[in-house]
């Protein structure tokens, strides 16, 4: 009886070793590949994910502050008395308010700007149409910086001018209200409650870009417009802690707004901690009062925050289809190299079990090498990436450990089973007949499984796609179920392959027969012998596929950002301005600059309101000569350029309305569809419309937009003049500063090669392209090594059918040709149709990965399949080649006398 | 015996060691022999005799340390790689103890492959396919493919392969090892009838003594050494 306790014995395992070693050596190599990679995409997508809700936040700018309300002070109905303190209460209650900030909140925003505003105050002392609101403002305790170029800073007033307040103004604020030092500025408020304001200086600010100065845009930059055919000027003014228990004194607690508005610090946001800061806002709010004397908080953080976190779960998810594609490759991969091993070894573990060792015993020792080499690659593939990252994941590698461990003990054992006398072939010939059809059964099982899971995961992708809404953020990798689908269709593509590639060759073996040469039968002959093997296919295919969407991807996110751009920016370039009937001018001399195909001027107003019926709708207006603005988006290739002929048309049916003929519009809209004759008011002038068509999304306006035609819009009585010139052509970024400068106010030079630049720049865009190049590198490699592997494995009986021909008298020249022809025409059909497999797989999966998070359009971007992903198969069919052109030589060097012995 | 006609076989002193130093082993020593054209020989002797040696030697599959080898008035020692597949092509066919067929192909197939490296014309390499088929009494399994076929028919298939090509010189080392008594003798006589109808030269080498007495003539070796 031979001891049922397993022991490996080490010099059996050492000398296993070094026959392998370059076998055993590139498994450690892949090991250490699929850790790096996986280890290094959790650090990076983190990184990248800190940098995108950095982002996020520094874009929202003023929409992410925190905004507390302070309670509203009360005033003694007996009458009020200076309060020196009035500063210093108002500091206390902010702090009180920060106070119930929730820590992880209070910990990314900055100190915080306190503020006591008031309402526009009407100056009584000349003219109409002059308003003047008040703010007392602080940072850290102390006033926004400023120099004062006449005067001083504001301070208490003497008791006998009780009632007076005394402020200072930013220099465009004296200079728009006509006021200066000394001046004395009798207000009221809209409920004709006075006071008097005295300007004790005139400053300008030292930091204009201050947190502090956000207060009231109208502190630096006094409004000028016309309301209601009035021309007024806003402006604000400041106050000092020291003039504030005056303004508390002279205005009623009801026009004392008392404000802590918290900026939250980009760089502190941190991706994981989103959700709980959501939370945080949240809880904050509905902490706030009911009631004016309440401390109440608003804020719109949370719904940034969630922004942010949706693109980067969006982002997360899509990196996740490449890394499963990159995984499922590897674990094949290993998988072939422990077949290769266990091949070659075969003899030596059926001799093992011949001699009494048990199948755990065999396993066991095989176990011991497995450990080894995974080890030894996973410590490599974490450590290099710990060192360079300065952390490293591991969860997600868990299952290529696994595979890396555990398949050559596996396999091993099954071989020594099957080859080891444990189970022999029955005799009995019905018994073998039962036994293939298990056999067949079960790789049929296997099957279904497989097709099972691509549509189960591919119904999960396109129910929720792969923004892994509805999945803990917390959880490393969230769920990959959705994010497997294209892998899982390649590999039943493959296997599909492994089913139909017998019948291309046994085509290729009729049509060669009748042949008086050997070379391409023998060729066919060869691949019906020993090409179809499922391991090598799927390998292939599966790595093919995987760069080929990997290529799409990287090409459809870089489309779809250029066509986003195209969308926001109008054409190739645009330029904002205050409104001015000379924009037309300068748009037609535009035309005439080389490379420009077409220049236009419009107007486009936001926050236009549309009435029908009881219905109001907020639009983008723009006014544009219909026919023009078609030739610019024809130009641009932007879409719906045919549907501007609408508008030239005149007007419908003359209805007999009002306002005459009513105006054609064309809208493109939001939420509720307007009824049929819509009505713009524009300076006073309420226009008819009548919406014949659909608008092009201009400018990527968030509202619904709304189209009409200028000389219709003009002809109706409403003269819109252009704000806006956009430019399209190839020479549009050289020409456009120049055109710029022949235009006043100029508010914005915008170049659609710079919007484009910037989206691909943004970090989770750039991360995932990075991550997307790499994994379809990677994917070739892995192919490659698969090439070489199950080239390999069956080398020797190559060389032993190779050598049978050559003793036919086979010359060398065509020994090699049948050579290429068996190694690399399997190679260059299967490469192909994984390649098919990864198109298909492209345009039926990208659509689904919320990609136009990354592009910035309203719409998933046009799935683009570059053409250079099909280069994938030339340098795989390169890689087959150069082993055949090796094993050519070495069957020709190899002993003929030998052959004849095996 | 003087004969006119010059022999299809010259064996001059032809000398194959094995290895170097301690360990080297001399498989033929100083053989000298020649066959007659249309001759069946049997090689003969223990096994590690050198008999496989010999018939390597002879149809160039291995090079001889020292002595030469003429078949058919060439030089088969001085042949270059080409020349030496030439060789194979043209002159020498080989029948492998372990048959030598292509899996892939059908026995009709595997027939025809000398003829596809000389690249026949398809119609004269069918019609010679059928016949050497009808030769060694395979006509009805011309399209089966060797596991389909038993051992005997296998290395009947062989033999018709190693014909198709019309070579002067027929080796084969040890076409009955696989099979059993009765089977080997039937294919032993398949031999001696083809070699009578295709008038071919054959060496054959073999353990079993009783195949012996189909030859014209017995080589027996004994520790790289021919005797009579
Ligand atoms: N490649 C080799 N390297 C070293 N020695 C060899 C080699 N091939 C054959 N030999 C030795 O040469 C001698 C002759 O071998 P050979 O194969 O010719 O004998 P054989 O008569 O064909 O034997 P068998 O009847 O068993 O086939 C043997 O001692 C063998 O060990
Ligand atoms: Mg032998």
């Amino acid at each position: 009886m031979t001891p049922s306790v397993p022991r490996p014995h080490l010099p059996t395992v050492v000398g296993r070793w070094r026959s392998d070693a370059a076998v055993l050596l590139l498994t450690a190599l892949v090991v250490a590949l699929a850790v790096g990679v996986t280890a290094a995409v959790d650090p990076v997508t983190e990184h990248a994910a800190d940098r995108a809700i950095a982002a996020t936040v520094r874009d929202a700018g003023r929409q992410a502050d925190v905004v507390a309300t302070l309670p509203e002070w009360y005033d003694d109905p007996r009458g009020k008395e200076l309060d020196p303190s009035t500063a210093t209460q108002v500091r206390q209650d902010a702090d009180l308010a920060r106070q119930v900030l929730p820590p992880d909140l209070a910990a990314v925003v900055r100190p915080g700007v306190v503020s006591v505003t008031t309402p526009p105050l009407q100056l009584l002392d000349a003219g109409p149409g002059r308003m003047l609101q008040l703010a007392f403002v602080e940072t850290d305790g102390r006033p926004p910086a400023v120099t004062y170029v006449d005067g001083a800073a504001p301070g208490a007033v003497r008791p006998a001018d009780a009632g007076s307040v005394e402020v200072a103004v930013d220099r465009s604020v004296a200079e728009a209200l006509a006021i200066g030092v000394g001046d004395r500025l009798p207000a009221e408020d809209e409920q004709g409650r006075t006071a008097e304001l005295r300007v004790s200086g005139v400053f300008t600010a030292d930091a204009p870009a201050d947190d502090a100065w956000q207060v009231s845009d109208r502190l630096l930059h006094p409004v000028q417009g016309v309301a209601d055919g009035l021309a007024y000027t806003t402006g604000a003014a400041l106050v000092s802690a020291g003039a504030l228990p005056d303004l508390r004194l002279s205005l009623p607690a009801d026009d004392l707004d008392r404000r802590l508005v918290l900026t939250p610090e980009p760089s502190r946001a941190r991706w994981r901690a989103t959700r709980s800061l959501e939370r945080s806002i949240v809880s904050l709010q509905s902490s706030s009062g009911v009631s004016a004397t309440d401390l109440s908080w608003d804020s719109r953080f949370g719904a940034v925050l969630q922004r942010g976190r949706e693109e980067v779960a969006a982002a997360r998810g899509q990196a996740q289809v490449l890394v499963v594609g990159l995984l499922g490759a590897t674990m094949l991969v290993l998988v072939l190299a422990a077949q290769l091993l266990v091949r070659r070894r075969r003899d030596e573990l059926a001799t093992l079990r011949q001699r009494g060792a048990s199948l755990g015993g065999v396993a066991l020792e095989l176990l011991v090498e497995g450990l080894a080499v995974t080890v030894l690659g996973g410590v490599v593939g974490w450590g290099v990436v710990r060192l360079a990252a300065g952390s490293a994941g591991w969860t997600s590698a868990v299952p290529v450990l696994l595979v890396a461990a555990l398949a050559v003990p596996l396999l091993g054992a099954v071989s020594a089973d099957s080859h080891g006398g444990g189970r022999r072939v029955p005799a009995n010939r019905g018994a073998r007949r039962t036994a293939e059809r298990a056999r067949r059964l079960r790789r049929l099982a296997a099957e279904a499984a497989v097709v099972a899971a691509a549509v189960l995961t591919t119904s999960a992708l396109l129910q929720r796609g792969v923004t892994g809404v509805g999945v803990a953020e917390d959880a490393a990798w969230g769920d990959a179920t959705a994010a497997s689908a294209p892998t899982w269709w390649a590999l039943a593509g493959a296997l599909l392959l492994v089913h139909l590639l017998p019948h291309p060759v046994r085509w290729a073996m009729r049509g060669t027969r009748r042949s008086p040469g050997g070379v391409g039968f023998l060729v066919a002959a060869r691949v019906a012998e020993t090409g179809v093997r499922a391991l090598p296919v799927l390998v292939l295919v599966v790595a093919v596929a995987g760069t080929t969407v990997a290529g799409s991807l990287v090409a459809t996110a870089r489309e779809g950002q250029a066509a986003g751009a195209l969308t926001a920016v109008g054409g190739d370039g645009r330029i904002d301005a205050e409104p001015q009937a000379d924009l037309s001018d300068v748009a037609a001399e535009a035309e005439d600059e080389p490379g420009v195909v077409a220049a236009v001027a419009g107007r486009v107003e936001d926050g236009v309101r549309i009435s029908s019926g009881g219905a109001v709708e907020v639009v983008r207006l723009v006014v544009v000569d219909a026919a023009d603005y078609a030739d610019l988006l024809a130009a641009g290739d932007l879409p719906d350029a045919s549907r501007l002929a609408l508008l030239g048309a005149a007007g419908g049916d003359s209805g007999g309305d009002p306002g005459g003929d009513p105006v054609p519009a064309l809208l493109r809209s939001g939420g509720s569809p307007l009824a049929d004759r819509p009505t713009v008011r524009w300076e006073d002038v309420p226009v008819v419309l009548d919406v014949v068509g659909t608008a092009p999304d201009v400018d990527a306006s968030t509202d619904p937009v709304l189209v009409v035609d200028a000389s219709a819009f003009a002809d109706a009585g409403a003269v819109a003049l252009p704000n806006t010139l956009w430019l399209s052509g190839p020479g549009t970024d050289q020409v456009i500063d120049a055109v710029a400068s022949r235009v006043t106010g100029v508010d914005a030079v915008v170049r659609r090669s710079e919007v484009v630049e910037a989206r691909r720049a943004a970090p989770l865009t750039s991360a995932l392209l990075a991550l997307a190049v790499a994994s379809s590198a990677l994917l070739v490699l892995l192919g490659v090594l698969g090439i070489v592997l199950s080239v390999a494995a069956e080398a020797p009986e190559r060389s032993r059918s190779l050598g049978r021909l050559r003793a036919l008298g086979m010359a060398d020249r065509d020994l090699r040709r049948v050579l290429l022809g068996e190694l690399v025409a399997p190679v260059a059909g299967i490469a192909l149709v994984g390649w098919s497999i990864g198109v298909a797989c492209s345009y039926a999966v990208l659509g689904a990965l919320s990609l136009d998070l990354l592009t910035g359009e309203a719409v998933a971007p046009r799935t683009v399949v570059p053409w250079w992903t099909v280069l994938a198969v030339p340098v795989v069919v390169a890689a087959a080649l150069g082993h055949a052109v090796l094993e050519a030589r070495r069957v020709r060097r190899r002993d003929l006398s030998r052959l004849v012995r095996a | 015996m003087n004969e006119p006609v010059p022999p299809m076989v010259e064996v001059r002193g032809l000398t194959r060691t094995y290895g170097a130093g301690s360990t080297a082993v001399t498989a033929l020593r100083d053989v000298t022999f020649d066959i007659a054209p249309g001759e069946l020989v049997a090689v003969v002797g223990r096994s590690g005799s050198g008999k496989t040696t010999l018939l390597n030697l002879l149809g160039g599959l291995d090079r001889p340390d020292s002595g030469t080898v003429r078949v058919d008035g060439t030089a088969v020692s001085t042949l270059d790689d080409s020349g030496l597949s030439a060789l194979r092509r043209d002159t020498v066919a080989y029948v492998f103890q372990t048959f030598g067929l292509i899996p892939a192909l059908t026995a009709a197939e595997n027939v025809g492959l000398p003829l596809r490296m000389r690249r026949t014309p398809v119609a004269e390499r069918e019609r010679r396919v059928e016949l050497l088929l009808d030769l060694v009494g395979l006509r009805d399994h011309a399209r089966q493919r060797p596991d389909q076929l038993s051992g005997g028919q296998q290395q009947r298939v062989a033999i018709a392969r190693a014909l198709a090509g019309s070579p002067r010189l027929l080796l084969a080392d040890e076409p009955t090892g696989q099979l059993d008594t009765e089977t080997g003798l039937a294919v032993m006589s398949l031999l001696r009838a083809v070699v009578e109808s295709e008038g071919v030269t054959a060496v054959v080498a073999t353990h079993d003594q009783v195949l012996m007495a189909l030859a014209d003539r017995v080589l027996a070796i004994s520790d790289g050494r021919v005797d009579g």
